[in-house]
């Protein structure tokens, strides 16, 4: 390491996020850990476009050069220090336990108790792979909150935080950073996994998002208006409105007849029906292949289950869980709602990480009476039916495909559901290899938090370079001796979320071409490995 | 929650059973206590994640966990002084005689451990980067102060106190209220350090035993779900009764969280804008 | 609001250079966009594919699964790629005047 370098890594400190002294960092690629083979020299990766200098004038961008947000700098002082009045109203909404009762228990425990042993800072990938940049530190970002609530929050605390040096400078410089870094982590909580205190740092980015969206309004617009509130309004937030997810919905019968020569009716608005399946609507527009092998799935087990035609009905996802408790609210109660209409048993819920979190664990904290009806995870189900013999599964249709698993944060760290999507695997793919570290220990796709679907500016650039890092280079891993071009290789992401980083970071590195490596769900593999199909379920090209 | 032995191995839960909530509880009290013990004893999750530190995390706790086992064996010798037996090397009674060898296995080792512990984990705040960017003063004041009365302990016993009959003296007047030895300096600093522990460290995170009981039994494990009539169910009801008060426009503050999730209609909010 | 001028023609953009008024598209307005595309001249095909597009946006306010689109104008992936290079989502639906497509998609 050369010595300039050396005094870069030493040069930034917490309190130099309140800077007035421009950009903070500047990415140089070269000095993020290296890939593998064939990508082990820079020269074959995407390079992280630079904002145009019209975008440098208009939005903030003084933390990394890197605009995820696309956050209007404000023009006048007056407006700056309306903005940090309003930070600070949100910041004391924050800890108080009427206005946060969602919340503040873990996050004050994670205030006070950090040993800042950084163990945190060696599980997070975003900030082992950059290289070490230290804005990326886990307990860079905490300690700014950790600060500001001992400041603001704590009696006493304008004084002792300068007694003991803990000081920190509010003004709109760093808030407008902070906003910035709260959209650096992706909420895998591998961070949470490691702490020996029980510290969670990945809620801090989560608690962070709020002050800037309740209280400021500030939000990510593809997470908001083009998101939760689309959603709301429309029925999804792809804005599929009804009439278009029943028209889908027929298109989808008809491949399905094709594929499969499978005549049904899919089953929609059946009242009574055991199950509801939630699948996120953006399956049905880009791999539509997943619900129809759901269906081909379910309708060879004999299983009773609807889908669902009401708006919202037909959209598993929940973008408040990234960014907003009220929106993560309000649409989870409508998700509820339909069940209760339909009387269902219970709620299944399709490839969807993030569905799978906001349903089954967080909407656990705001049901009550007859709204809690039971939520499983698609995986349980269908390792249930294949574990059953119901659908006479031939692995040897999957042989010639070498097939590893990508373990979706929030099925797997989050929620426990580890062996049955490995039981499945191992009963339809003879190709199965485990990536490392598997399991709860997974690293993240890169795309979690609503990352995969904002594509403002140059953030995906960063996101494909330093969010998804690690995750491409687990896959170049596991894929090592047959990386090779001739050797089909599958990344079974039963995520949609997941799907749709990959996709795009895939693109960005010429993957698909260069290794012939390609992504999908599970249902597809299941249903690819029963028997009577006359050709393989879905089609071996880019999708 | 901690699992039992197949699951609890790779970390699964009982999301992965078919319709969990027909199948029988899995909160064990056992098996929690069973891993709070081995956080609390092992240092367990450090030691998976950051064994660096925990070579000499591990022997500061370890050396904390005597020197509290010490001063409780004081206690019990100064309590056995008090009732009129001597706790000498040689004594006949077996209690007496346990209590002799076991407050001084007790000091000697806490105490070594604590000099290990504490100075190791001050070396690596010092010296280690990454630790030092996010070390407070009062970091290295706290490990200063256990390493100060470690290492006063171990030389009081070395120098002056080689049966521990002082200290033992000293605690047997502390309980009967009355005349307490007269203690040489090593002992009186060592002491003096102890008072001044006692009434410093509430107030530092060496109080942070506390918040990981909440973190790892409230937080991290527990996820049992709500189900009507439960105790989980009513906390949500009277939470969804409190008013908002956030001021983002999109959310509307003044109504109740009930109201404003379950019954927002998104249509007419779009049709006012 | 950045506004995107071509040949004499003006067209409110988003960063992202996807119409903000997709009712004020036309022909010239396609041409235009595809320009930024790096696609000089719209052939028979990008046209058949582009009316594709529009018709399902105006029919039911979004743009159309991929598998559909290939399907139902009888090109590949591929070949959609190849007409325009930054693919269906980010360069067909953007010469066809569609607004930007969102979600997980």
């Amino acid at each position: 390491m050369t010595k300039d370098k050396m005094m870069d890594k030493e040069k930034i400190r917490v309190s130099d996020i309140s800077g007035k002294n421009g950009q903070m960092v500047e990415l140089d690629p070269s000095r993020f850990l290296p890939l593998l083979s064939p990508y082990d020299t820079l020269e074959l990766e995407p390079r992280i476009s630079p904002l145009t200098a019209e975008q440098k004038i208009k939005y903030e961008c003084d933390l990394d050069g890197i605009s995820a947000i696309m956050l209007p700098r404000p023009k006048t002082e007056r407006e700056k220090r309306t903005l940090v009045d309003k930070f600070l109203s949100g910041l004391t909404k924050l800890f108080d336990k009427e206005d946060n009762w969602t919340f503040i228990q873990p996050l004050l425990l994670t205030m006070e108790y950090c040993a800042k042993c950084q163990t945190c800072s060696k599980a997070c990938p975003i900030f082992t792979q950059s290289g070490g940049i230290e804005i990326y530190r886990p307990t860079y970002r905490s300690e700014i909150l950790r600060k500001l609530y001992k400041k603001y929050i704590k009696p006493g605390g304008r004084a002792i935080s300068r007694m003991t040096g803990e000081d920190i400078d509010v003004n709109w410089e760093m808030i407008a950073r902070l906003a910035e870094l709260s959209y650096r982590c992706t909420i895998c909580r591998r961070c949470a996994q490691v702490c020996p205190m029980g510290v969670d740092n990945g809620l801090v980015t989560h608690e962070l998002r709020k002050i800037f969206s309740q209280e400021m309004g500030i939000n990510i617009r593809q997470l908001h208006e083009l998101g939760s509130s689309q959603q709301l309004l429309k029925g999804s937030s792809t804005g599929m409105t009804p009439a278009a997810f029943k028209d889908n919905i027929e298109f989808m019968e008809n491949e399905v007849k094709e594929r499969t020569g499978l005549e049904f009716k899919w089953p929609i608005d059946k009242a009574g029906a055991d199950i509801l399946l939630y699948h996120n609507a953006g399956e049905f527009l880009a791999w539509p292949e997943n619900p129809e092998a759901f269906a081909v799935i379910l309708d060879a087990a004999g299983i009773s289950y609807t889908l669902s035609s009401d708006l919202l009905g037909y959209d598993g996802v929940n973008y408040g869980v990234w960014y907003d408790d009220i929106q993560m609210a309000r649409v989870a109660l409508k998700h509820i709602e339909i069940a209760k209409k339909l009387g269902v048993k219970k709620i299944v819920i399709g490839e969807c990480g993030h569905s799978h979190k906001a349903l089954a664990v967080i909407a656990d904290r705001i049901l009550t009476g007859d709204f809690i009806i039971p939520r499983e995870s698609s995986l349980t189900l269908l390792a249930d039916i294949v574990r059953s013999g119901r659908l006479n599964l031939d692995k040897s249709r999957n042989e010639d495909i070498f097939v590893t698993l990508h373990d979706p944060c929030n099925m797997v760290r989050l929620m426990g559901i580890v062996e049955p999507q490995r039981e499945i695997l191992r009963a339809v793919a003879p190709g199965f290899r485990e990536m490392t570290p598997h399991g709860v220990d997974n690293y993240c796709c890169g795309g979690g938090s609503g990352f995969a679907i904002i594509d403002n500016a140059n953030f995906p650039d960063w996101r494909h370079a330093v969010a998804g890092r690690m995750k491409l280079r687990q896959i170049l891993d596991v894929f090592r001796d047959v990386i090779s071009p001739e050797h089909k290789k599958y990344v079974c992401a039963p995520c949609s979320n997941c799907k749709g980083q990959f996709r795009e970071m895939f693109v960005a590195y010429g993957i698909f071409e260069r290794c012939n490596i390609l992504y999908g769900g599970l249902a597809e593999l299941i249903v690819n490995a029963m028997p009577n199909l006359k050709k393989p379920f879905f089609d071996w090209e880019w999708r | 929650m901690p699992n039992g032995k197949k699951r609890g191995k790779y970390g699964g839960s009982y999301f992965e059973e078919i319709d969990w909530w027909t199948k029988p509880s899995n909160h064990s009290f056992f098996l929690e206590l069973r891993e709070m013990m081995k956080e609390i004893l092992l240092i367990k999750t450090l030691y998976r994640h950051n064994r660096s530190l925990w070579i000499f995390s591990f022997p500061l706790h370890l050396g904390l966990y005597l020197l509290i086992g010490f001063g409780f064996l004081l206690i019990v010798g100064g309590i056995l002084i008090l009732s009129g037996l001597s706790v000498i090397q040689n004594s006949a009674n077996i209690l007496s005689k346990s209590v002799y060898y076991l407050t001084i296995a007790f000091a000697v080792s806490g105490s070594m451990l604590g000099i290990i512990g504490a100075s190791g984990l001050f070396v690596r705040r010092a010296f280690d980067r990454e630790l030092r960017l996010f070390s407070a003063w009062t970091d290295y004041f706290n490990l200063l102060l256990l390493l100060a009365i470690s290492a006063c302990l171990l030389a009081g016993w070395a120098t002056s106190d080689g049966s521990l009959d002082l200290l033992r003296a000293y605690t047997a007047a502390l309980i009967s209220i009355g005349q307490a030895p007269v203690m040489p300096g090593i002992l009186q600093i060592t002491l003096g350090l102890v008072s001044f522990f006692f009434l410093y460290f509430p107030f530092t995170h060496m109080s942070h035993f506390i918040g990981k009981y909440f973190a790892f039994h409230k937080v991290r494990w527990d996820d049992r779900a709500s189900a009507a009539g439960n105790k989980i169910e009513a906390g949500v009801k009277e939470a969804l009764s409190k008013k908002l008060n956030w001021s983002g426009s999109h959310v509307k503050a003044g109504m109740t969280w009930k109201q404003a999730t379950t019954d927002f209609n998104p249509k007419a909010e779009d049709d006012k804008r | 609001m950045p506004v995107f001028e071509y040949n004499g023609i003006e067209i409110k953009v988003d960063d992202d250079g996807f119409m903000e008024e997709p009712e004020k598209w036309n022909e010239p307005v396609a041409l235009a966009l595809a320009s930024v595309e790096g696609v000089s001249a719209l052939t028979e095909k990008h046209w058949k594919v582009i009316k594709y597009l529009r018709e399902y946006y105006l029919q039911f306010g979004m743009a159309p699964m991929i598998r559909r689109l290939c399907k139902e104008t009888g090109f590949s992936l591929k070949e959609i790629y190849e007409l325009f290079p930054s693919g269906p989502a980010k360069g067909a639906c953007k010469v066809a005047g569609l607004t930007k497509p969102a979600g997980c998609v």
